[in-house]
């Protein structure tokens, strides 16, 4: 996650220019939401980008009343948890994408399917917490905030699924 | 040597934390919507449309409302003469100044002075009158 300076300069930005903000909130946000949308939730390409379209046209359609978010990552990342949450609730499992089918990541395709897959294994939450604090760098009190939860919950469910994963990836090879 | 195998752990899944980055094709539909490039000219289009079918439809109603006609003078209705038909006689009496009630009422008195000639049904039944008061 971004420092606060970088926050307040990126917010500044879209105050005063909302489309050169806007790029720079994109360019920050835009992949480690995608990247979190489709490791935590274990979406398709195209329901990832969906969704992440959907959570940025508001920015750009309003742009005045976005502009007085002063912590755009949190919201965002918020805006995307929900949506994905409810794209799940409404759409058939079989749609789903399981076991980490179509994905194709750039580097190392067979460690990061068999990531995917073990990722798979865990229950949402602790996931989602793997996902958010290796990937998306985001702190435990971040987490807290974006599951509702307690700080020792999260750190729970980060311990026990690190200790998963450890058991199902052979990473040590 | 629990603590360093995790962090080695973690540092593994960082190593492989996927790079994918949603297409490019999301940012230019985000432009194409974005509230700055939209044509100013477009709420000016917008305003001019809604004000020209206003227009219209303003005409349409003016064409088809009836306009308030003045009204015309309203004309007195003429009373019609209407001549008394003659009333039929059903039956006839003698004269009342010879029948003997009258001959009763008809004393020398000044202040109490009938006069019957015009009229000959208002003695008669007068007369009648005071002629069973008297009986």
């Amino acid at each position: 996650m971004k420092n606060n300076s970088t926050i307040k300069e990126i917010m500044e930005a879209f105050r005063q220019n909302p489309e050169k903000g806007f790029e720079l909130i994109y360019k920050a946000y835009s992949g480690p939401v995608f990247r979190y949308l489709r490791n935590s939730f274990s979406l398709s390409r195209e329901e990832t980008e969906d969704i992440l379209q959907n959570i940025f046209l508001p920015w750009v359609k309003n742009p005045q009343k976005y502009a007085q978010i002063e912590n755009p990552g949190a919201y965002l990342f918020i805006s995307a948890r929900n949506a994905a949450l409810k794209f799940k609730e409404t759409i058939r499992e079989d749609s789903l994408m399981t076991e980490g089918g179509d994905k194709s990541h750039d580097t190392s395709v067979e460690t990061n399917l068999m990531i995917d897959r073990a990722l798979c294994k865990l229950p949402h939450e602790q996931k989602e917490a793997v996902v958010l604090k290796v990937w998306i760098n985001m702190t435990f009190e971040e987490i807290a905030s974006l599951q509702q939860c307690s700080l020792q919950t999260v750190a729970s469910r980060y311990r026990y699924a690190i200790s998963k994963l450890k058991e199902l990836i052979p990473w040590q090879k | 040597m629990a603590k360093i195998d995790k962090d080695q752990f973690e540092e593994y899944m960082e190593q492989n934390c996927p790079v994918e980055e949603p297409s490019p094709e999301v940012f230019q539909h985000l432009q194409k919507e974005a509230a700055w490039n939209q044509p100013p000219a477009s709420a000016k289009h917008t305003i001019t449309f809604l004000l020209l079918l206003l227009l219209v439809v303003a005409a349409g109603f003016l064409r088809n409302a009836d306009l308030p006609k003045a009204k015309k003078p309203e004309k007195i209705p003429v009373l019609e003469k209407i001549d008394p038909e003659p009333i039929n006689i059903i039956a006839t009496v003698d004269s009342p100044f010879d029948s003997g009630i009258c001959k009763l009422i008809r004393f020398d008195s000044n202040d109490f002075n009938l006069s019957f000639e015009d009229d000959s049904s208002g003695p008669s039944m007068l007369a009648f009158s005071r002629g069973l008061d008297n009986i």
